[in-house]
């Protein structure tokens, strides 16, 4: 089965490669315009070897780790504090949701003006875009809790920090990781987005020079790294702890 | 197996898609009309000045002339891979990246337009003295891949200096020349390279010093920063137009040599309808002294320019050629005549 579903997958990628290159060979559109995917495929190899390509994916990927970190953290904070503290939820809470509708490009200028041309600036919009889905389902996780194992923690005695590390986030893991899921994702599109607008290093910026320097091939190549760098996040990490995560809760 | 006659409808109609797009996006060719891009730059000052006193719609005629305002020259030459101009003023940097890139085809110099034009300038209390200060440095030059920016970063890679993006100490930010006044105001930058009449800007309003002028480092003391080019298949259609659109051109060199005070005005009057800012005439009148307005073309220094670029890697790794570089205006006047 497991040779069958990778097969399919290794038949559609050959296919996707093969209708690109008949699409370049039909040569309906120039080449500065449509590039083959061996001009691609070359265009990634020149990176590799000068390097760019390697500091561009660490820049990146430095911003995400860092920015997610402290999206997690907040997010954490912030989702049980509104599920457990009701003026919180009343007041905060009420504003969470719209701030999760702002696409997180949309805080780049705010965040040039604020940071300066920085990785602080690129990070604060990467937290930006990753804080709130982590606050939301935190949120959800924490009053999904079956009110019976709060009570029990506390007539043991369990509060305060305890009652936070041992408890709550415990039991509402399973929504975290989708929090985390989501946020890591809005998070990565924050860093891409970010970068190309501030132009300060990073895989956006090399995108964006691509743009700049009329390289289709390397503007094609960057996205195809952003996007493998997505579904490599995506399978080795959070796929792999929402499986452990949803065996041990025995949720599946 | 139904799957496989889905997916190809489904990339059959993706193609199809793509196609109607591109073809909903290209323009009408026959239209008479003329496109032409240029930047609000002083250095562009030939394309101002002779859409301001008529020069263009004299001579043109009934040929129509539209006129885009573009930040950088990458905008410039992408509007003309695109097809939404036909002309552009840029510099020589874009338009030989341009050119390489579209395999020699796209797009042809007409004409020379503006030499110089270009500063180095450090904060006032910088202690950049020389290219040996610039490590771990913060500098700024306009888009990558414009004129500024290959002279730039040549002039880091001279001095065995390498940019952050490639593993060295020197961080050049590109960014527009407004963002770049902006941040060197906020001392977030350290040195930019740019071209007038921001270089004057950062020199006068905020008290930055002129480390060098561009053509300092040049030899014969000049480089071309303006060109005029055109589409290569534009350029074989409608020699006629271009014809004209250069006699005009030429007069307008003329009239900016002639007459640099009202030029002056000119370019305030223009700046002013396109930005609705109001420049102060010294920063104008300080800008356009370090201008030079010619429509010859130094042949040697736009293939400097070119190994400069090639060497940084902008140009591919495949060597390039210029030798088709050029539009054949004998060949324009003759047909005309």
């Amino acid at each position: 089965m497991r040779a069958k579903s990778l097969g399919k997958k290794i038949a559609f990628y050959v296919g996707i490669v093969l209708v690109w290159q008949a699409l370049d060979m039909a040569s309906i559109w120039p080449d500065s315009v449509f590039p083959s995917p061996y001009e691609v495929a070359e265009d990634l190899g020149y990176g590799a070897a000068d390097g760019t390509l390697w500091i561009g994916i660490g820049t990146s990927l430095w911003r995400l780790a860092a920015g997610f970190a402290i999206a997690v953290a907040g997010g954490i904070m912030l989702g049980i504090f509104m599920a457990r503290v009701n003026t919180v939820n009343e007041t905060i809470g009420s504003i969470v949701l719209g701030l999760q509708s702002i696409p997180s490009v949309a805080w780049a200028p705010l965040a040039i003006i604020w940071f300066g041309l920085t990785d602080a600036g690129i990070i604060f919009v990467t937290v930006a875009g990753a804080l709130f889905a982590v606050t939301i389902n935190t949120y959800t996780g924490v009053k999904s809790i079956n009110p019976d194992f709060i009570a029990a923690a506390q007539n043991m005695g369990a509060k305060g920090e305890q009652l936070i590390t041992k408890v709550l986030i415990p039991a509402a893991f399973p929504y975290l990781i989708t929090g985390f899921k989501q946020g890591w994702a809005f998070g990565w599109r924050g860093v891409v987005g970010a970068e190309l607008l501030f132009s300060f290093l990073g895989l956006g910026f090399l995108l964006n020079v691509g743009r700049q320097l009329s390289d289709v091939s390397q503007v094609i190549g960057m996205m195809i790294v952003i996007m493998i760098i997505g579904i490599v996040i995506d399978g080795l990490i959070f796929k792999r702890l929402e499986d452990k995560v949803m065996a041990r809760w025995g949720l599946r | 197996m139904k799957i496989l006659p889905l997916a190809g409808a489904a990339v059959a109609a993706l193609v199809a898609i793509f196609v109607i797009l591109s073809v909903v996006s290209a323009n009408d060719p026959d239209k008479n009309e003329v496109r032409v891009a240029f930047f609000a730059n002083i250095s562009h000052a030939v394309p101002i000045v002779g859409i301001e006193n008529g020069y263009y719609s004299d001579q043109l005629g009934q040929t129509q002339i539209k006129t885009k305002i573009v930040d950088s020259g990458p905008e410039a030459i992408e509007a003309l891979f695109v097809n939404s101009v036909d002309l552009a003023y840029v510099g020589p940097a874009p338009f030989v990246n341009g050119y390489v890139k579209s395999g020699g085809e796209g797009i042809k110099i007409i004409s020379g337009a503006a030499n110089n034009g270009a500063s180095f300038v450090v904060q006032k209390d910088s202690t950049i003295s020389g290219p040996s200060d610039l490590a771990g440095k913060k500098i700024a030059a306009p888009f990558v891949g414009n004129t500024q920016d290959v002279s730039l970063r040549n002039y880091l890679a001279e001095n065995d200096l390498k940019p952050a993006e490639k593993g060295g100490n020197v961080i050049v930010y590109n960014i527009a020349n407004p963002e770049i006044y902006t941040i060197f105001a906020k001392g977030e930058i350290d040195a930019a390279w740019v071209p007038e009449p921001t270089a004057t800007m950062l020199v006068e309003n905020l008290g930055g010093k002129r480390l060098f002028q561009e053509q300092d480092l040049w030899p014969n003391k000049k480089f071309p920063s303006v060109l005029l080019v055109g589409r290569a298949d534009y350029i074989e259609k409608h020699p006629d137009i271009i014809q004209k659109f250069l006699l005009a051109h030429e007069k307008s060199v003329e009239w900016i040599n002639q007459n640099p005070a009202q030029t002056e005005a000119t370019y305030i009057k223009f700046y002013k309808s396109h930005t609705g800012k109001t420049l102060p005439e010294n920063i104008v009148h300080n800008s356009f002294s370090q201008i030079s307005f010619t429509n010859q073309i130094d042949s040697d220094a736009i293939d400097l320019f070119a190994e400069r670029a090639y060497s940084l890697g902008y140009l591919g790794r495949h060597g390039y050629s210029l030798d088709d570089i050029y539009a054949n205006t004998m060949e324009i006047i003759q047909w005309q005549s």
